[in-house]
């Protein structure tokens, strides 16, 4: 076994060094000038595509030779298992892959690590990026393996494998984020990945003998059948001539309008009504795309949110959560300084340290640390900590607002100082803040459980007002109406929850509220997104309706189940109901017992039509002849005649046959068998 | 112990809807040097390749070395060699690195024997496989499979795409490997003559079907050929059991057949033959004959006068 493994080495090695090569030469022209967020940067440009190419092709080349099965003879006829065999081979294909990639990796981390060298602090996670990347593409390497070995056509199932290491990466790139969960996803999906390989290397392209490979294959074949499937029902979408949407917007008188824009062979138009649908005179002329129009509403620049409320996988995809983001660890803090004033230092807040950390942008080392005490030295422990992890990172980036639930500062770093401007009672915690209205004359607006605040950036509360909202079911946009400066928050209910609320409230320069509205869910079934929704539903499987929430496949799919439930659940229950019975069929056609028909069946009801696809990637289509027996239709590959129950008549004699008895051949007392 | 070497029982094999092998039941004895005969597409390869467990069966089952061939363990691969059809070789590797590769997988590997086989086929040991001839890489192969001192030998259509030299090289190696009396080998081939040199016992397959097997004199003494003089234009034969080739002509009937019998030579007699003669046949012919289709009351067309091809193109 370790000379097969020393073999596939040094045969593979020349694949490596070209993944190598080309992965160095784009590390090291990054650290010639290194952007701040180098290690975070450097998966998003380059690992996270060259993994994948990169363990496809170290699949694909390390069993091309094996494809001929003249030469997978050669290879597997051996005195060593046909398991260590393929254990030797993918041991040396994945070291040398891993190897390819992690190294100059390692060279991009060694280089982040010195100081000197980023203007922020370095921290270990932020490696998983790379890591993780590193090791999906293992996912690529027995997918390459499995679609290069396994008999299919091409333009057929052949492709589909790769299905698992895409819904891999989707799934570890962008809806998981701790880094654990995604490497727990990588490992499952190699294991899949890897069992399949197995079987088809093991059956020399057929995976027909093992349960195990072929519930592996059979897995991988039905994420790439579910992921085109999604893929032509999008695309689809690109062929519709038009269409119609509606939404909602505020002028900056504080009004609610109707906006139904509609799309007719490429020319765009917008219809403007109150939200009862009265026409509004004066946007008769108003043309959107014309940019003298850009201020025609109000611009929401303050976001409120209760972290707790935001649900999964928001919280990856729109949150910066995730471990692929350097928020959790780092957060860079932009606008920092007044206008005009021009700062010598980046500065980010370091979460484990609970500091701000300034770094001087040309030699890229700490200048020092900010606290609530105020400035220290780089080489001195910040005399006090904040208290924790700042409320919403992701959304502190470009605001002077630095929030905790305990306390709300104002970041003043052309001071190297951060002054508190607002503590809540014990019992009303903050849960968000942000800085609301024009960049020069702004106003701090800090929301507690119960309450909402607006401060002026002294500190002195302009206002104090209840809320009415529940923080954990809604998120809340803030903006300053030009004229008066009244505050207009507009209510929507958090993703997933019930019941749907959306309301616009004007508050008067005294927190008195002046009038709300409510707005009522708009559903327009001359969107074309009703139609995508329809075909979306045709395809969906039965089994992950009651698994995945609609709002979750609106968010990421870009549908509207939530809205066209009734077309979505219809259509997906009466392809269910096909799918079974063409799988009833097909079964039968194939000739399978009942329970396995009704095992397949019962399972294509749930899995809808990538089930039938999967079905019929892993049986060949049977071959049928005439039985001599009963004269009926009965499967070639099978010795009992399916109908009659007659065995398959031997080999028809025609008069040529010469055969020798055992004696003949010098054997005594052995039979020779006879044809 | 077996008595044979490799034994089937009703092994079938279809691809798709196309049947490869059907019902076969070989027996090869141990000891024996076996010629596999048949035509291209005939199963042959499909055959040892399930005997060898590199495919399974659709039905029935195959033993070597009196183990199932699907269940092979390390140890009895160990004794089998097998040389694959088109001589597959790692193209990477030098000579003694595909020594050194294989030296560590055999625990019987001879050496002298590799640089034997080597030295007969005029192998530079510094070559790499790919820059070989095909003859070098045939005799590369061949020592490779030769040196593990196998107990069987499996050697599928060894002498494809060689010139007669490296032909007559490849069968001189057999021949080398078969000095150990209790090896076998099997061996596919079209080249009778090879076959003819080296086999003692031979299996034929016609189109998925055993058709033969038997030992090679056998063979020689079934398959005759016999012309049927007449006075006139032959007349329409009646059925007759072993006519596997039927040429008719102007005045004769040139007839091979397979187990003549009695009977057979009283029925070729009442045809009204003015003069029957049995003529000796080659091998070679009588194989072709065997495998090449009857083609019974078919006349050739005749063939043109030299003054109607002239009068044509004028």
């Amino acid at each position: 076994m370790i000379s097969i493994f020393l073999r596939e080495l040094r045969e593979n090695l020349k694949w490596a060094a070209v993944i190598f090569g080309v992965l160095l030469v784009m590390v090291l022209h990054e650290l010639r000038d290194p952007p701040t967020m180098l290690l975070f940067d450097l998966p998003q440009r380059y690992t996270l595509w060259l993994g994948p190419i990169a363990g496809l092709l170290m699949g694909v080349v390390q069993v091309l030779f094996e494809t001929r099965p003249d030469n997978w003879g050669f290879v597997v006829h051996r005195p060593v298992p046909r398991a260590g065999i393929f254990l030797a081979k993918c041991a040396a294909g994945l070291l040398l892959l891993y190897a390819a990639l992690a190294l100059p990796c390692l060279v991009a981390v060694i280089s982040a690590a010195r100081p000197g060298r980023l203007a922020i602090p370095f921290q270990g996670r932020m490696v998983f990026p790379m890591l993780a990347d590193v090791l999906n593409a293992g996912c690529y390497y027995f997918a390459g393996m499995v679609l290069t070995l396994r008999k299919a056509r091409w333009l057929g199932t052949r492709l589909l494998p790769l299905g698992v290491p895409l819904a891999s990466s989707a799934i570890a790139i962008m809806f998981i984020a701790p880094f654990w969960q995604a490497l727990l996803v990588i490992l499952i999906v190699q294991a899949i990945g890897a069992a399949a390989a197995w079987g088809v290397f093991a059956d020399n392209g057929a995976a027909e003998r093992r349960v195990a490979t072929r519930f592996a294959l059979g897995a991988m074949v039905y994420a790439g059948a579910i992921g085109m499937a999604i893929g032509l029902v999008g695309f689809s979408q690109g062929f519709t001539p038009g269409g119609r949407w509606q939404y909602y917007q505020v002028d900056r008188d504080g009004n609610v309008v109707l906006i139904t824009q509609t799309i007719q062979h490429g020319e765009r138009g917008w219809a403007f009504t109150d939200p009862a649908g009265r026409p509004l005179p004066q946007y008769d002329r108003v043309d959107l795309d014309d940019p003298a129009y850009a201020n025609q509403f109000l611009r929401f620049n303050a976001r409120l949110v209760d972290r707790e409320s935001i649900p999964w996988p928001i919280t990856v995809l729109y949150t910066s959560a995730g471990y692929r983001s350097p928020m959790p660890g780092l957060i860079p803090l932009r606008a920092v300084a007044p206008a005009g004033v021009r700062l010598r230092f980046s500065a980010v807040y370091d979460i484990p340290q609970r500091a701000i950390d300034l770094f001087d942008p040309v030699t890229r080392m700490p200048i020092g640390l900010v606290g609530p005490a105020g400035f220290s030295p780089p080489d001195q422990p910040p005399i006090e900590r904040f208290a924790g992890t700042p409320l919403l990172p992701f959304l502190q980036g470009g605001s002077h607002v630095l929030a905790f639930d305990s306390i709300v500062y104002w970041i003043e770093l052309d001071h190297r100082r951060v002054r508190p401007v607002f503590v809540p009672q014990p019992d009303d915690p903050v849960f968000s803040a942000a800085e609301v209205g024009p960049a020069i004359d702004s106003k701090i607006l800090i929301a507690t459980t119960h309450r909402l605040h607006l401060l002026e950036r002294s500190g002195q509360l302009v206002w104090s007002a209840p809320l009415d909202q529940d923080p954990m079911r809604c998120n809340f946009d803030a903006a300053l109406l030009p004229a008066n400066r009244h505050l207009v928050l507009r209510t929507f209910s958090n993703p997933g929850t019930k019941p749907y609320c959306n309301v616009v409230s004007e508050y008067s320069v005294d927190g008195m509220l002046l009038h709300q509205v409510e707005l009522p869910r708009l559903t327009d079934f001359r969107s074309p997104k009703k139609i995508e929704t329809m075909a979306f539903g045709a395809i969906f499987p039965v089994a992950a309706r009651a698994i995945c929430p609609s709002w979750i496949l609106d968010e990421v799919l870009d549908v509207k189940t939530e809205e066209f439930s009734n077309f979505f659940d219809e259509f997906m229950w009466s392809s269910a109901i096909l799918c079974a019975i063409l799988t009833l069929l097909i079964a039968r056609r194939c000739g399978m017992g009942w329970s396995k028909t009704i095992a397949w069946s019962s399972a294509n009801l749930l899995l809808g039509p990538a089930g039938v696809a999967t079905m019929l990637a892993l049986y060949d289509w049977p071959a049928r002849e005439r039985c001599v027996a009963c004269g009926r239709s009965r499967l070639a590959a099978r010795r009992d005649c399916s109908h009659c129950g007659a065995p398959l008549a031997s080999a028809p004699q025609d008069g040529r046959e010469i055969f020798e008895p055992a004696e003949a051949f010098g054997l005594h007392g052995a039979a020779l068998p006879v044809a | 112990m077996s008595d044979y070497a490799i034994q089937t029982h009703h092994l079938t094999r279809y691809f798709g809807a196309k049947r490869v092998v059907f019902d076969l039941n070989l027996g090869v004895p141990c000891g024996s040097i076996f010629g596999f005969l048949g035509r291209n597409g005939s199963g042959k390869t499909t055959t040892l390749r399930m005997v060898l467990g590199l495919l399974s069966p659709t039905w029935g089952s195959s033993s070597i070395l009196g183990h199932d061939s699907q269940s092979l363990p390390p140890h009895i691969r160990a004794r089998i060699g097998y040389l694959a059809e088109g001589h597959p070789v790692h193209g990477w590797m030098r000579v003694r690195d595909a020594q050194a590769y294989q030296k560590r997988l055999y625990p019987r590997w001879n050496d002298d024997l590799f640089r034997s086989v080597l030295e007969f086929f005029r192998v530079d040991p510094k070559t790499r496989a790919r820059n070989m001839s095909r003859g070098e890489r045939a005799g590369l192969c061949l020592a490779m499979t030769l040196a593990p001192e196998p107990d069987l030998l499996i050697l599928d259509d060894p002498a494809i795409g060689l010139d007669p030299v490296a032909r007559r090289s490849l069968l001189e190696s057999m021949v080398y490997a078969t000095r150990r009396a209790d090896r076998t080998i099997i061996f596919s081939s079209h080249l009778l003559a090879d076959i003819e040199r080296m086999a003692d016992h031979i299996a034929v397959l016609d189109y998925s079907i055993l058709r033969a097997q038997c030992s090679l004199e056998t063979f020689r003494s079934c398959v005759q050929q016999f012309v049927l003089r007449f006075e006139g234009p032959p007349p329409e034969l009646p059925p007759i059991r072993g006519v596997i080739q039927c040429v008719p002509r102007q005045s004769e009937i040139r007839l091979t057949l397979v187990n003549v019998t009695g009977q057979t030579r009283a029925l070729l007699e009442n045809l009204g033959a003015v003069r029957i003669d049995e003529i000796p046949i080659s091998l070679e012919d009588s194989f072709v004959s065997y495998l090449g289709g009857t083609l019974e009351n078919v006349r050739l067309p005749e063939t043109p006068k030299v003054a109607e091809l002239a009068g044509g193109v004028a």
